[in-house]
């Protein structure tokens, strides 16, 4: 690793709505539209949160779902127009794939068109969620509402078409099976050597353990049993099969800092974000928690150097007033 | 298929077919594979100012 560096950064995750027709069996956090518990963030909301993000240091906010069946491609890109009007330096890494694929059927509109109306409104990068496991055996399974896997690919493809920075995910230790996880990353493996020479495309790819505390799948009796050693297997055969993909982020949210400093002396090199928010894998038992200086602590004391980057992975100053 | 020439080929960055890489999920040891992946990682960011 040139330097020994290993990235981090401060941002936030704002759910737009916890409304989502995907109805995922991991998910804890989504609601039916006439739950009482319901919401749609307002944009005073949004302000309150993006002023504590820039008051933290920093610059970065995390936007997502769920699929809302009464929101589309206009409240979107209306709220972003307004979110970057408001707040210009504010980098917008929204959606998911799921996301688009609901919005562009929605509107009946190529993914290329959304993509570009996002853009257009101020989308910055395009997260790589929902991915879970890239099956359709499976997703029809825990995630029956959500885009099968060539849609979730065919969405990526467009977004690398268009220079935008993208991330890959995988959500492991449910009811795949180990070829599924392989299989996931040839699918990965083959839209990144796709991409337009000289593009981002994926720029990371980052694998969680499902998290099971209260979802319909543990009710079912699909428990988490992974281990650490599960963890660190499963992020070294990531490494070795997605050759074309540089950066690869372990997840202290859900696997601790400890598994996740052991991850870096197997090749991972990125710790993430602080993540201010997080609210859908916390709602399943992920209730680890760290801050700036926890973060660059855990980098230095496995023997690293944190390295502050935005989301596109290049080198930036650490924010002013945050410690380091 | 031996698991040398597997590893071998994943440290020179070449893409692994998917019965090779089942192969080497299933066999290989947990040390033996943080151990290529880091030379895996070495070779990706080599010539590079940085990770990405």
């Amino acid at each position: 690793m040139p330097g020994n560096k290993v990235g981090w950064l401060i941002d936030r995750n704002i759910n737009i709505t916890n409304v989502c027709i995907s109805g995922c069996k991991f998910c804890n956090f989504h609601c039916k539209i006439n739950e009482d518990v319901q919401y749609i963030t307002s944009v005073e909301e949004y302000c309150e949160k993006i002023d504590e993000l820039f008051a933290a240091g920093g610059r970065q906010v995390l936007m997502q779902g769920g699929m809302h069946p009464k929101l589309g491609l206009d409240f979107y890109t209306g709220l972003f127009s307004e979110l970057k009007r408001r707040y210009p330096n504010l980098k917008l890494h929204a959606l998911r794939p799921p996301e688009v694929v609901f919005l562009a059927n929605k509107a009946r509109k190529s993914y290329r068109k959304v993509l570009e109306e996002l853009v257009e409104a101020g989308l910055e990068s395009l997260p790589g969620a929902g991915a879970e496991i890239l099956s359709d055996r499976v997703r029809k399974i825990i995630s029956p509402g959500k885009c099968n896997t060539h849609e979730w690919l065919d969405v990526m493809r467009e977004a690398h078409k268009m220079n935008l920075v993208t991330s890959a995910t995988m959500m492991f230790g449910h009811i795949e099976t180990e070829k599924d996880r392989i299989e996931h990353l040839i699918h990965l493996r083959q839209v990144q050597s796709e991409k337009p020479s000289g593009n981002n495309g994926f720029v990371t790819f980052v694998p969680w353990p499902f998290m099971d505390e209260g979802t319909v799948l543990r009710s079912e009796g699909i428990r988490n049993t992974s281990t650490a050693n599960d963890y660190l297997r499963l992020v070294a055969i990531c490494r070795i099969m997605l050759n074309n993909i540089k950066n690869l982020q372990a997840s202290w949210l859900t696997v601790g800092a400890a598994t996740w400093q052991l991850c870096l002396h197997g090749g991972a090199n990125d710790f993430g974000s602080i993540m201010m928010e997080e609210n859908v894998v916390s709602a399943a038992g992920a209730n680890y928690k760290m801050n700036a200086l926890g973060i660059q602590q855990a980098i230095r004391d496995a023997g690293f150097e944190p390295q502050y980057r935005n989301q596109a992975y290049e080198p930036e100053e650490i924010p002013a007033g945050v410690k380091s | 298929m031996r698991i040398e020439n597997i590893l071998n080929k994943a440290i020179k960055l070449e893409p692994l077919t998917l019965g090779k890489g089942m192969f080497i999920y299933e066999r290989v040891s947990t040390n033996e594979l943080m151990l290529v992946r880091m030379n895996v990682a070495r070779n990706k960011c080599r010539g590079t100012k940085w990770v990405g």
